[in-house]
């Protein structure tokens, strides 16, 4: 990174709404996942011909929006998204028409949202059986930042990040910077993902899945658990906010974005790239590693992710309480850290972190366990972070609303 | 937004060739389809003429052991980031943080997904490739550059089809203007593949094209391109650029954008029926020696605005094209990426 002092503004949270197998809105998954609720299941949906079955974090049917299933799979990740958008917009106070009076950009992460993997279409084509262009046409209509501007009848700047499993956390820190630098005044930004063959297949292959529900940073963790989901927020500046006298729910006060540029699916085992985008968003927010109140851990449960986040922890945060709660809604890849985002700003608000769900015997190779139960943090501020294949590390810092 | 990007080295990649000695020969001599591939149709086999890249020059810079996994997408965009590097007179690999690594790609990595997908539908689930899933995520592309040139600093794939390239440039900017990194590396990619051409075929089938009209509006002659376009971008500081400024970008919508009639014009036309009425209309109060097209150089592909940055660029400092132009793009929605350049 440069070492000029780069010259972030904070940014303020006005809405938060969001969708996964832990819950239908935020209110929700915030009960189940301070209840300890978790349902992961054996998806009837997405089905394949491994012997063993790996249980996914699935949205649950009366979750998702209207229509979910009767329409093109390649439309699912953009309706999750326009379902968490309206949420969000709800709740900053805003509807569509008064939303047409600022300049609204949309930022959304994803992996599958965006990509060409229609693998009925595409067999059809292998087995040369010459399949119709439906599938390209839904496909090229499903693009998730698209579909959320045009269902909220937005004109201005709109775009996918698709930068692997950190898309969610880098979309909402580009939108950030969006505003910052005048792009547009307000902004809907956040990830979507569903699950699918390609994924579920994908990651058996790569041998980082657990049979059984997952275990964040505990000694026997085998692997992540598949989810889907979106979340998004709406970011605005502080002198938007106050001149339409919204309710501010955390402020975005450091975003960080670094390479490890070690490997295409694994993490560099010392955490540098990590390491040095948590110093980006520290020096953004102008505060240190003793100020952080707790940290909402990327923690897929894959041994290397663990061993990696966990070594750096001991070495930087050793006092700062962490968890995972991927426990409770799966890995949702691009909308990964969109959701846990809008977790980290109601713990934070809550002044309280659940407890990291499966964990239970200390790994030896670090120092760090993340907390048991549900835990009382004191603090104004609070870090998100996420890594992704290809070694892209990206931090998310936020601060408590002022009491007024 | 203020920050004006200085433009201080190019790397292509296309069916012209590669690098700036081979779009510049281009440019004076054009270029034509420089292969042809066979797809089966529900009508039998048909053959459609390409822009094929060949990303072989990698190996000039990159030890042939660390490609052995990398694939054509990711090679191409290498290779384009590499010949850029070069061309700004800076180290490979670059070994820093403090440059950024930005690709926009209208279609990613979807020749791998289908690689993926073809083990599969045709071996089993057993046989899904770790290999192939690794690289078939869209930013396998960013990510192995940032590998194979030791890049550590902030890394971004934006993919929103034909305005890919301005969405990402606009990333590029903010990055610059905010002092995150002190120079980007800033390229687009896209990639053919058999479904592409078949696509073609489904949506536009007929006679097949031999050669790209970008003017010819209401014709369809597009012909599928594939390659890679980068760019090393700085601040306004320092030297003087050889390649000129982006003194602007802009996302515009089609109905509210009004074309500036006094700076050539480079629109995206790429021989596709439905965006060249649009340009048509867009384009009817400017004369026609104001507007010059480049898509017949390096074929249709939704990143194709990089290309025309990129050799319009080339094209300026090499006195073809006046010093300043405007590049627009369009998309299916009524968007349009406006990138205004200068020297």
């Amino acid at each position: 990174m440069t070492s000029a002092i780069n010259s972030f503004s904070d940014i303020q949270i006005t809405g938060i709404g969001c969708l996964c197998a832990a819950g239908g809105n935020v209110p929700e998954m915030m009960d189940n996942i301070y209840s300890g609720v978790r349902t992961p299941v054996v998806s009837e949906q997405v089905r394949s011909d491994h012997p063993e079955l790996y249980p996914m974090f699935e949205l649950s049917p009366s979750t998702v929006p209207d229509d979910y299933y009767e329409g093109p799979e390649t439309r699912r990740c953009g309706l999750l998204a326009i379902a968490a958008a309206s949420e969000a917009i709800n709740n900053a106070g805003f509807d569509i028409d008064s939303l047409k009076k600022y300049r609204v950009g949309v930022c959304i992460g994803t992996t599958v949202g965006n990509a060409m993997n229609n693998e009925s279409f595409y067999r059809d084509f292998l087995l040369n059986r010459f399949p119709p262009m439906d599938s390209i046409k839904a496909y090229r209509n499903a693009n998730p930042a698209d579909m959320v501007a045009q269902h909220f009848h937005l004109s201005s700047l709109r775009q996918c990040i698709a930068n692997a499993c950190s898309s969610g956390t880098v979309a909402i820190g580009q939108a950030a910077e969006w505003i910052n630098n005048g792009l547009c005044d307000i902004a809907i930004a956040g990830g979507a993902d569903i699950l699918c063959r390609v994924i579920y297949n994908g990651f058996i292959s790569l041998l980082i899945t657990d049979s059984q529900p997952c275990r964040p940073f505990d000694k026997n963790r085998r692997g992540l658990n598949l989810g889907e989901g979106a979340g998004m927020v709406v970011l605005e500046s502080l002198q938007t906010a106050a001149q339409r006298n919204a309710r501010i729910h955390a402020t975005l006060c450091g975003y960080g974005n670094c390479s490890d540029a070690y490997h295409i699916s694994a993490p560099m085992p010392d955490g540098l790239g990590l390491e040095m985008a948590i110093d980006a968003a520290l020096q953004q927010a102008k505060i240190g590693h003793d100020d952080i109140a707790f940290i909402n851990a990327h923690g897929t449960a894959t041994p290397e992710n663990d061993k990696v986040e966990g070594t750096l922890f001991s070495r930087i945060f050793p006092q700062t309480p962490f968890h995972s709660t991927k426990g409770y809604t799966g890995h949702t890849l691009g909308a990964a850290g969109a959701v846990e985002a809008i977790i980290t700003v109601e713990s934070l608000k809550r002044q309280m972190i659940a407890a990291s769900i499966g964990f239970q015997d200390p790994d030896p190779e670090f120092d760090v366990n993340p907390v048991i139960e549900n835990t009382p943090v004191q603090g104004d501020y609070a870090m998100s972070d996420s890594l992704a294949f290809g070694g892209n590390n990206a931090v998310l810092l936020f601060r408590k609303r002022a009491e007024a | 937004m203020t920050c004006r990007m200085a433009i201080r080295g190019i790397g292509l990649v296309g069916g012209f060739g590669s690098g700036t000695e081979a779009a510049l020969n281009a440019l004076r001599n054009g270029a034509i389809p420089n292969d042809v591939l066979s797809i089966q149709t529900s009508t039998g086999e048909i053959n459609y003429p390409v822009y094929q890249a060949d990303p072989a020059p990698l190996k000039d810079f990159v030890p042939s052991g660390k490609l052995r996994r990398v694939k054509k997408y990711s090679r191409l965009a290498a290779l384009a980031a590499c010949l850029a590097l070069q061309d700004a007179d800076r180290n490979i690999p670059c070994q820093c943080s403090d440059m950024a690594v930005i690709v926009a790609s209208g279609y990613g990595a979807s020749s791998t997904t289908f690689a993926f997908l073809d083990d599969i539908i045709l071996e089993g689930d057993n046989f899904a490739s770790p290999t192939l899933f690794s690289n078939s995520v869209h930013s396998s592309a960013a990510s192995n550059v940032t590998i194979l040139l030791e890049i550590r600093g902030p890394t971004l794939t934006v993919t929103q089809f034909e305005m890919s390239t301005v969405a990402a440039l606009l990333n590029a900017q903010v990055w610059l203007e905010e002092k995150k990194v002190d120079s980007v590396l800033f390229g687009g990619v896209d990639q053919i593949n058999q479904v592409l051409l078949y696509c073609y075929h489904g949506f536009w089938g007929g006679e097949i094209p031999q050669e790209i009209m970008p003017l010819h509006y209401d014709l369809q002659t597009a012909i599928p391109g594939e390659g890679a376009a980068f760019m090393v971008l700085t601040r306004d500081e320092g030297q003087i650029p050889p390649y000129g400024y982006i003194d602007m970008v802009s996302w515009e919508v089609l109905s509210k954008y009004t074309v500036p009639e006094d700076i050539l014009i480079v629109p995206g036309s790429d021989g596709h029926r439905t965006c060249g009425l649009q340009y048509r209309k867009l384009l009817k109060r400017v004369v026609p020696a104001n507007i010059k097209t480049f898509s017949q150089i390096y074929g249709s592909m939704p990143s194709g605005q990089m290309f025309d940055l990129a050799l319009a660029s080339i094209a300026a400092k090499n006195g073809l094209v006046p010093n300043s132009f405007c590049s627009i793009k369009l998309d299916a929605k009524d968007n349009l990426g406006v990138i205004h350049h200068s020297c």
